[in-house]
């Protein structure tokens, strides 16, 4: 069987789902660097709390991204579309997800497998099945656990060293291993538990922590109509209410981990999310569903990533089923 | 569909199992086991010597007997005599090749339901004499065997950083190439890179001169 | 169908079966004298190996081990007296059952302990079969099985980034020396 050439270098497309469709006056482009700027007070709270040494690895993350995409593009003797943000925010997605204690090669290769593998061989941007940033981050995290477990915790300070002494346990890691109680017993109160993970003072990958630039930097993205309440919404409300039912705290669950920053920045990810709103719901309670049992059964102690990426797949099979019918259509 | 190999050269049939129909670049049958087993070259090694065993004697089996076993019973036929000749493989190995058992004991079974082996028993032995079957059995096995060797030095190579048992660097590179993943990644690129050379230097279309009808 | 061909199917069928049947017997018969000597041998190699000393191994006794598997109490014995035991048990893990040997004296010290089997992450949790992991458990007492994330002496220093398959062999050879305590608590023979 012969395969048909994916239209490389035409136009670019979004997966199309199925109408009506509300036209709107955004292109790809703008739409790219809008969602990457809204990233940035995360990004620079990372920069605050992990060191100039958090800049070097989002920088290096963004830049290979970019490089790949280019380099992928010439190899296939495709128009090089690099301007158009999407690898640059593929590339900062990746970045935050790394802890800011990885070498510096990590990121170039979480970035080889976002884009060329992830991305690239799938036929480019709009054609890949499941978002580049998170099995970045998955392979990574497969290859090197030694790297990718071992989360520095927020020092403020200005050197470049590898933060190795100090690898504390992520919050969920040491509800993990220890339990609530002697998670609670490194703060002051419950409340001020809450506070610090608000502000984004623990142990985790350096994107994740900043909950509250996140929230402001989504709350742009909503305001703008870039996303919609959806997905995040149905996904965070699963897990904090799943937590609840089984005897956890909510309030944790929403606060610690990659929730905030998976369910609002890569759950939204226009290519690999089902584009009608009641199958985004669906996606929305699934990766609440598998974060959630991944939290509370499963070996890891957070399971945001496998979570969207797992419904991923589900993607088209959700879109499909929720497939407003014709009038007259028999099912 | 008889044949007349009279005229056709062993050495073309055994090649076509190795190169033109491999089994797992061209065929993609049994694909459980390439996955599996080869994170290592000595892994992909014995398990491709054992496919290679059962396979042979398989199709010169079923050949032998093609006239004798009543066509509506030929499928339960073929996995009995395919299971005869897999559990001889197995409890040798338990006996002589105890180290080797222990690692894939639980793959050599599996061989039983390797499709590979019974598509070739159904698709070429049933309808050939003994001799081209033999070569067919050969050809195909060999095919397998080179390709879970060829699987196992990438993944043993990129995962463990080693080759044949010899440490290249020091620690794993990439250690999620000896996990499942990494066979999926493994495969998938090789079987690229196959038909990436197929078309660059043959202008070949992907099954090349296949006889069809094994999809 | 007819009856003809019912009958001509069915003697194809047994045939093959007794053909197969026949086979197999036959290979089973040469091989698995082989298989068990080999087996035995190769336990015998594993429990001297733990207490070089000892000049006969045997078995005493039986249990449940994780995950229902079947653990076992080997006795230890030089010149009339016992200089240890064995127990082979198994653990839960991260991704497996561990299976393992754990050799103690008399008055409960750790001689050694051996991983029979694993199937842990590799570079990872796969680590608890390295000279250094297993090697902390020689010489203590059960009240220092104690896995500590981090540099220690007396305690057991787990692996880093594999927690849970540290703390599974450890719970694992604890497990086993409770085992042997109320076995022979009940036998005051073993």
């Amino acid at each position: 069987m012969d395969t048909e050439k994916n239209p490389q270098g035409g136009a670019r497309v979004f997966r199309a789902s199925a109408g009506p469709h509300i036209r709107s006056g955004e292109s790809v482009p703008h739409i790219m660097w809008t969602v990457s700027a809204a990233l940035l007070p995360a990004a620079g709270l990372s920069v605050y709390y992990f060191g100039p040494r958090a800049f070097l690895i989002l920088i290096i993350s963004i830049a290979s991204s970019a490089a790949f995409e280019a380099l992928a593009q010439k190899l296939m003797g495709a128009k090089i579309t690099v301007s158009d943000g999407s690898a640059i925010l593929t590339g900062l997605l990746l970045g935050m997800n790394l802890p800011a204690s990885a070498p510096f090669y990590l990121p170039v290769i979480g970035s080889a497998v976002a884009i060329l593998i992830t991305k690239q061989l799938f036929g480019g941007l709009g054609y890949n099945i499941f978002n580049p940033a998170l099995i970045g981050r998955a392979f990574l995290m497969a290859s090197f656990p030694r790297f990718m477990t071992a989360w520095p915790v927020p020092q403020g300070s200005l050197s470049l060293a590898r933060p190795d002494a100090v690898t504390g346990a992520t919050p969920l890691g040491i509800l993990k291993e220890e339990g609530y109680r002697k998670l609670l017993s490194h703060f002051a109160s419950r409340h001020d538990m809450y506070v610090q993970l608000l502000l984004g003072h623990r142990g985790g990958a350096m994107g994740e922590t900043g909950v509250i630039a996140l929230l402001f930097g989504a709350a742009y993205l909503l305001y703008k109509g870039y996303i919609t309440w959806h997905i995040p919404v149905t996904f965070i409300a699963t897990v904090a209410v799943l937590t609840a039912v089984f005897g956890g705290d909510p309030w944790l669950a929403m606060l610690s981990g990659g929730l905030v920053l998976g369910a609002f920045f890569m759950a939204t990810d226009y290519v690999t999310v089902p584009q009608l709103k009641r199958a985004q719901i669906a996606f929305g309670l699934g990766c609440g569903i598998i974060t959630a049992l991944i939290r509370l059964e499963g070996g890891y102690p957070e399971g945001v990533c496998y979570a969207i990426l797992l419904m991923n797949c589900f993607t088209p099979l959700l879109d499909r089923a929720f497939r407003p019918r014709k009038f007259g259509e028999v099912a | 569909m008889k044949t007349n190999f009279m005229a056709t050269s062993y050495k073309k049939l055994i090649l076509n199992g190795i190169f033109s129909e491999n089994p797992v670049f061209r065929l993609a049958l049994s694909l459980c086991p390439a996955v599996a087993v080869t994170t290592s070259v000595k892994n992909g090694f014995l398990m491709g010597v054992a496919v290679l065993f059962v396979m042979t004697m398989v199709n010169i089996t079923v050949s032998l007997f093609r006239n004798l076993i009543n066509p509506k019973v030929r499928i339960p036929a073929y996995i009995l005599i395919i299971a005869t000749y897999v559990s001889i493989t197995e409890m040798m190995m338990r006996a002589y090749s105890r180290t080797a058992y222990k690692q894939m004991g639980l793959y050599i079974q599996l061989i039983v339901v390797f499709a590979i082996i019974i598509s070739r028993a159904e698709l070429f032995a049933s309808r050939n004499k003994v001799l081209p079957s033999a070569a067919d059995g050969l050809g195909m096995g060999l095919g397998f065997l080179g390709a879970l060797v060829l699987v196992g030095a990438v993944r043993e190579l990129i995962g463990n950083g080693s080759i044949a048992g010899f440490h290249i660097t020091h620690g794993s590179p990439l250690l999620i190439m000896v996990l499942p993943t990494g066979g999926f990644f493994a495969i998938g690129l090789l079987m690229g890179l196959f038909n990436w050379i197929d078309q660059k230097y043959y202008g070949g279309r992907p099954g090349g001169g296949g006889g069809g009808g094994h999809h | 169908m007819n009856n003809k061909d019912i009958i001509k199917i069915t003697l194809n069928l047994v045939a093959i079966c007794a053909i197969a049947g026949v086979i197999l017997s036959v290979t089973w018969a040469i091989t698995n004298p082989v298989r068990l000597r080999k087996k035995a041998e190769e336990l015998q190699a594993a429990l001297k190996e733990l207490i070089p000393q000892a000049q006969s191994v045997t078995q005493a006794k039986t249990f449940v081990s994780a995950g229902g598997k079947e653990g076992i109490i080997y006795k230890a014995v030089a010149n009339g007296k016992t200089v240890g035991y064995i127990v082979h048990a198994y653990a839960k893990g991260y991704s497996s059952f561990i299976e393992m040997l754990v050799a103690v004296d008399p008055d409960y010290r750790i001689i050694g302990i051996q991983i029979l089997s694993e199937q842990e992450t590799p570079s990872l949790g796969a680590d608890v079969e390295k000279k250094w992991f297993k090697g902390q458990f020689k010489g203590k007492t059960e009240d220092r099985l104690v896995v500590i994330k981090g540099e220690t002496k007396t305690d057991i220093q787990a692996i880093s980034g594999a927690t849970i398959s540290s703390r599974a062999v450890t719970n694992g050879v604890k497990a086993a020396i409770d085992t042997l305590r109320a076995a022979r608590a009940k036998d005051t023979n073993l």
